[in-house]
C-alpha cells in the first residue's frame, strides 16, 4: 500500500534569509522527525529483506576525488550541556553541492521497505564526537527509510537545495565506556552532525560536518 | 609481716628483654611470649615470695605448672603452699593452693578454674593477669621450716585478641563484616569497639562466647549511639561451655540506623563470671557480585548475603555506563537472594532486604570491563591490472592513466581499498537474555571484509615496454635538486620509477598503503576494537542495534578511508624515502608521436617538462 501517512512530516519553504535579490533563493526541505507518523497499515517485510546501513567504503586513490555530494551544517541543539539519558532535540541542515539530484528517505520506520523495492534507500542523521576518554560516539541516530513505492518516503534534493532534519532524542552513546565515574568528566565535546546514505546496498553518502557544536558532556543522570 | 625472695625479679627482667615485644610496636600481631623455669624457696610461715610479675599483653594468655613443691622433708609433715594469679591491683584472678607434703604439683590455674586454663589475658587491667604471687600458710609440727617450689611460667601469644578499647573514649573502628575475638572478665568495664553506619544501614552481631562449663558467664553486647547512649541490646547469652548467637537462620536482634550516617559503638560485657573466650562479628546485609572483575559477556551473580532469613525483593540494574543508559528490573524469581547473568555494562545492582522489621536496599557496583579482542590487521594488497573491478559492494574500476602521455598525469598507479565488515547475522547480535542486563543489545564479533588492491599501468610494469625502453636514466641531478624542487636534466630510469610507484602505492613507507594501514592501528580507527564495545539499552530494537553497528563501522572505515590521501604521498619520480627527484618521465611528443632520445644529453634545469607536472 502506497501512503504519504508512513512519512515523517516532510515541508518545503524558500530560504529567504542571507540571500541577496538577485540570488536564487535556495528551497530548504524540512524532514521533522519529531512529529509522529500516523501508524501504516502496510505488511512488514522479512528481516532478510530489510534495508541495512551496512555497506563498503571504496574510492581509488590516485584518482580525482570526487567532490562530496553534500555539505553538512554543524548540528543545532536545543541545549549547551548534556548527560546521561537527557533528551535531546537537533536539526541537522545540509546542501546538496552536487550536480545530481539527492534522493534521501523520510520514513522512521523501515519494516516495509523491502531492498529489492525501486528507489530503496536508508540514511542514517546522528550526532558524532570523538574524545580522548569517551572515545569515538554516535549518539540519538535517527534512521529514515524509503522507496518509491511509498509516497512522499523519498524526497528529491536538487542541486543546490537543502534538506533540515529535525529530530528528538535520547543522549545516550554507542559504545561502552566502563565506570562513568571519572575525574575528568564532565567532557566538553566538540559534536559534529553526521549523514549516511545508502541506497541499491551501495554507499552514497558518508559525510559529517566540518563545524562543530561546543557540548558539555557531564555523565551523571541529572 | 611478709619476706620476698628477689631472685624471680631478675629473672623476669631477662625474660621481657629476651623474648617480650610491646603492643605498640606490634599493632596487628601478638609478642610471641616465653617460657621460663623458675624455682623459689619461702622460708617460714604465712611468707610472699617476691611476685613474678607478668607484663602480659592483652592479647597472650598465661599458663603455670607447678612442677614441683614442697612444704616439708619429713614424711609426715606438710604446709599450705598458695599459688595466685593477680591483676595490677593484686586482686585475685585465679588461685591454686596445696596442703603440701614432701612433694605436689598442680597447674595455676586450675585446669578447670573458672578464671580458665591457660589463663586468657584481657583488655582491661582489671581482668589482665598481672603477676605470680607464691605464698605459705600454716605448717603441721612437721613441715616447714620453709617450702620449695619449681615453676614452668608459658606466656603464649592469641594473635589478634582483645583489640577493643578499654572505654568510648580509646573504642577503635572496626569494619563491618571483621571478627573481633577478645576475652571479658566480669571486673572490667567492658571492651568497646566503634563502628560506622551509613544511613538506613542494618546491624546484627554473630559469633559465639566460651566460659566454664558450670559457671557460665553472663555475656552480653551492647550497642550506643555517637552520643554514648545505649539503643539496643544486640546479644544476651550465658555461655556455659560454648555458645552461639543468633540462633541459625536468623539475624537476632537487629539494628537500623535511621538516622544521618555516624559512628557507633558496641560494647562487649561479662558479668559474674568470665568469658574465656570471644568471638564476634558486627554484621551487615551487603549485597556481592562474583567475579569481582567481570568481562563484558562473562555471567556474574550478584548475592545477598548476611541477611539469614531476610525476605529479598526490588531487584534493579542500573546501567550507568552512558551507551545504555538505562534500569532494568528484574521481572523472574524476584524474590530470589540471588541474580546472575551476562554482564555487558557497567552499572549497579540494587535490591531490597527486609531483616528484624526493618528494610534497607543494598546497591553493588559492576564494572565490567572490555574483551581483549584482537585488532584487526591490515589487508595485503593484490595487484591488478587493467579494468579489474573491485568487489560489488564498492564496484571501483582500476584504470590506469598512460605514462607516455604529455605531460605526465596521475594515475599511472592506483590504490583501491574497499573498506568493510561482515557480521554474522544473527548469531553474532547480542540481546541479554534475563539478568541483571536483560535485553541489552551488545556484539559477539565482527569480521574484517575489506579488500586492497592495487596496480600500474602495463607499460610501467613491463620493463620491455617501449616507454621503459625510453627512459632509460640518464638523469643528472642538479645543484639542491630534491623532491619538491627538482633539479636537473634527463629522464628517470623506468625501474626506478616502477617501484617508486609500487612504493607509491603499497610501500612500508611513503604510501597509501601505509596510511591505510597507520589508520588501522589506531585504537580510535580500528574497526574490530571499536566494534567491541558498541552496545545499545533494552529499548533499542535489534533493527536499530544492527543500524547503529553499521553506523558506527561505517563511519570509522569512513575515517580511514579518508586517512588514505589525500594528502598524496610523494609520487614514483621521487626516490624511497622522498628526498630526491628521480628524472623526468620521457613521454611521447604529441607532434613528433615518439619518443625523445634516450640517453639524450639535456642542458640543466630545461627539461622537457615542467617538474610540477612529472608526475605519475
Amino acid at each position: 500500500m502506497t501512503t504519504s501517512l508512513w512519512a515523517a512530516v516532510v515541508s518545503l519553504g524558500i530560504l529567504a534569509a542571507g540571500v541577496s535579490p538577485l540570488q536564487k533563493p535556495a528551497r530548504e526541505h524540512l524532514i521533522d522527525l519529531t512529529v509522529a507518523p500516523p501508524a501504516g497499515t502496510a505488511p512488514s517485510v522479512p528481516d532478510v529483506n530489510r534495508l541495512t546501513l551496512q555497506a563498503a567504503v571504496g574510492g581509488v586513490a590516485d584518482a580525482p576525488r570526487k567532490q562530496a555530494p553534500i555539505r553538512i551544517s554543524a548540528p543545532e541543539l536545543d541545549r549547551p550541556d548534556y548527560r546521561i539519558g537527557d533528551a535531546v532535540a537537533f536539526e541537522v541542515l545540509f546542501e546538496n553541492v552536487s550536480d545530481q539530484p539527492i534522493a534521501f528517505p523520510t520514513m522512521l520506520d523501515g519494516s516495509t521497505v523491502d531492498r529489492d523495492m525501486p528507489g530503496a534507500a536508508v540514511a542514517s542523521v546522528a550526532l558524532f564526537f570523538e574524545d580522548p576518554i569517551l572515545g569515538g560516539q554516535m549518539v540519538s541516530p535517527q534512521f529514515l527509510y524509503g522507496a518509491r513505492e511509498f509516497a512522499g518516503s523519498l524526497i528529491t534534493v536538487q542541486p543546490g537545495e537543502r534538506a533540515r532534519i529535525r529530530a528528538r532524542g535520547t543522549w545516550i552513546l554507542s559504545a561502552a565506556t566502563g565506570t562513568p565515574h571519572e575525574p575528568h568528566w564532565p567532557r566538553p565535546l566538540k559534536v559534529r552532525a553526521a549523514v549516511m546514505l545508502v541506497a541499491g546496498g551501495m554507499l552514497r553518502i558518508s559525510e559529517h560536518s566540518n563545524a562543530v557544536t561546543p557540548v558539555l558532556f557531564g555523565t551523571n543522570k541529572r | 609481716m611478709s619476706r620476698h625472695s628477689w631472685k624471680p625479679v631478675m629473672i623476669l627482667v631477662f625474660a621481657t628483654i629476651a623474648l617480650g615485644g610491646t603492643r605498640s610496636a606490634q599493632a596487628q600481631s601478638c609478642p610471641s611470649g616465653y617460657t621460663i623455669t623458675t624455682s623459689n624457696t619461702i622460708t617460714g610461715q604465712n611468707t610472699e615470695a617476691m611476685p613474678w610479675i607478668l607484663a602480659m599483653d592483652p592479647c597472650q594468655t598465661v599458663s603455670v605448672q607447678i612442677v614441683t613443691a614442697s612444704a616439708s622433708t619429713h614424711p609426715s609433715g606438710n604446709g599450705n603452699i598458695y599459688f595466685r594469679l593477680r591483676n595490677a591491683a593484686h586482686q585475685i584472678l585465679a588461685e591454686t593452693s596445696f596442703v603440701c607434703g614432701m612433694s605436689c604439683s598442680g597447674t595455676l590455674p586450675g585446669t578447670n578454674d573458672v578464671a580458665g586454663y591457660p589463663a586468657p589475658g584481657m583488655r582491661g587491667a582489671e581482668g589482665n593477669p598481672a603477676d605470680i604471687l607464691v605464698s605459705t600458710g600454716l605448717f603441721n609440727w612437721f613441715g616447714g621450716p620453709t617450702a620449695s617450689y619449681t615453676l614452668i611460667i608459658t606466656v603464649a601469644p592469641r594473635t589478634g585478641y582483645n583489640r577493643g578499647g578499654t572505654s568510648f573514649a580509646n573504642a577503635p573502628m572496626i569494619d563491618i563484616g571483621v571478627e573481633q575475638k577478645g576475652s571479658v572478665h566480669w571486673r572490667e568495664p567492658g571492651q568497646f569497639y566503634r563502628v560506622h553506619l551509613d544511613a538506613g544501614q542494618l546491624l546484627f552481631v554473630r559469633g559465639e562466647a566460651t566460659a566454664h562449663y558450670w559457671y557460665g558467664s553472663y555475656f552480653s553486647i551492647t550497642l550506643y549511639d555517637d552520643a554514648q547512649q545505649e539503643v539496643r541490646l544486640m546479644v544476651n547469652a550465658a555461655p556455659y561451655n560454648t555458645v552461639t548467637f543468633p540462633a541459625a537462620g536468623t539475624a537476632g536482634v537487629v539494628y537500623q540506623n535511621s538516622g544521618a550516617a555516624r559512628d557507633f559503638y558496641l560494647k562487649v560485657r561479662a558479668q559474674y563470671y568470665p568469658t574465656w573466650d570471644f568471638k564476634f562479628t558486627a554484621v551487615s546485609p551487603r549485597l556481592t557480585l562474583s567475579p569481582a572483575t567481570v568481562t563484558r559477556g562473562d555471567t556474574a551473580t550478584f548475592t545477598v548475603v548476611d541477611a539469614p532469613g531476610g525476605a529479598v525483593s526490588a531487584w534493579t540494574y542500573e546501567v550507568t555506563d552512558p551507551a545504555a543508559a538505562s534500569t532494568v528490573s528484574r521481572t523472574v524469581d524476584v524474590n530470589s537472594a540471588t541474580w546472575a547473568g551476562q554482564l555487558v555494562v557497567s552499572g549497579v545492582g540494587r535490591v531490597t532486604v527486609g531483616l528484624g522489621g526493618y528494610s534497607q536496599q543494598l546497591e553493588k557496583a559492576a564494572v565490567v570491563t572490555p574483551r581483549s579482542w584482537q585488532p584487526f590487521t591490515p589487508q595485503t594488497p593484490v595487484q591488478r591490472s587493467d579494468g579489474y573491478t573491485t568487489p560489488p559492494k564498492c564496484n571501483d574500476v582500476l584504470h590506469f592513466t598512460d605514462p607516455s602521455l604529455s605531460p605526465p598525469q596521475a594515475g599511472i598507479g592506483v590504490y583501491a581499498p574497499c573498506l568493510d565488515h561482515h557480521i554474522n547475522d544473527p548469531s553474532d547480535y547480542a540481546s541479554v537474555n534475563l539478568g541483571p542486563n536483560h535485553g541489552i543489545k551488545w556484539l559477539l564479533d565482527v569480521q574484517d571484509a575489506t579488500t586492497i588492491d592495487w596496480g600500474m599501468h602495463q607499460d610501467v610494469d613491463n620493463p620491455n615496454s617501449a616507454w621503459s625502453l625510453a627512459n632509460c636514466g640518464n638523469f643528472v641531478a642538479g645543484p639542491s635538486n630534491s623532491c619538491t624542487t627538482p633539479n636537473g636534466a634527463g629522464y628517470l630510469l623506468a625501474a626506478n620509477f616502477r617501484s617508486g610507484v609500487e612504493r607509491h602505492e603499497i610501500g612500508p613507507a611513503n604510501s597509501h598503503h601505509a596510511q591505510y594501514v597507520a589508520a588501522m592501528s589506531r585504537t580510535d580507527r580500528n574497526v574490530r576494537l571499536n566494534a567491541e564495545p558498541i552496545v545499545a539499552p533494552a529499548t533499542t530494537s535489534l533493527t536499530d542495534f544492527k543500524q547503529l553497528v553499521a553506523l558506527r563501522l561505517g563511519n570509522l572505515e569512513t575515517l580511514i578511508r579518508a586517512a588514505i590521501g589525500p594528502p598524496e604521498p610523494c609520487g614514483g619520480e621521487c626516490d624511497a624515502t622522498c628526498s630526491d627527484f628521480i628524472g623526468y618521465i620521457n613521454v611521447i611528443n604529441p607532434v613528433t608521436h615518439a619518443y625523445a632520445a634516450c640517453p639524450v644529453p639535456v642542458p640543466f634545469a630545461t627539461g622537457l617538462f615542467s617538474p610540477k607536472g612529472a608526475k605519475r
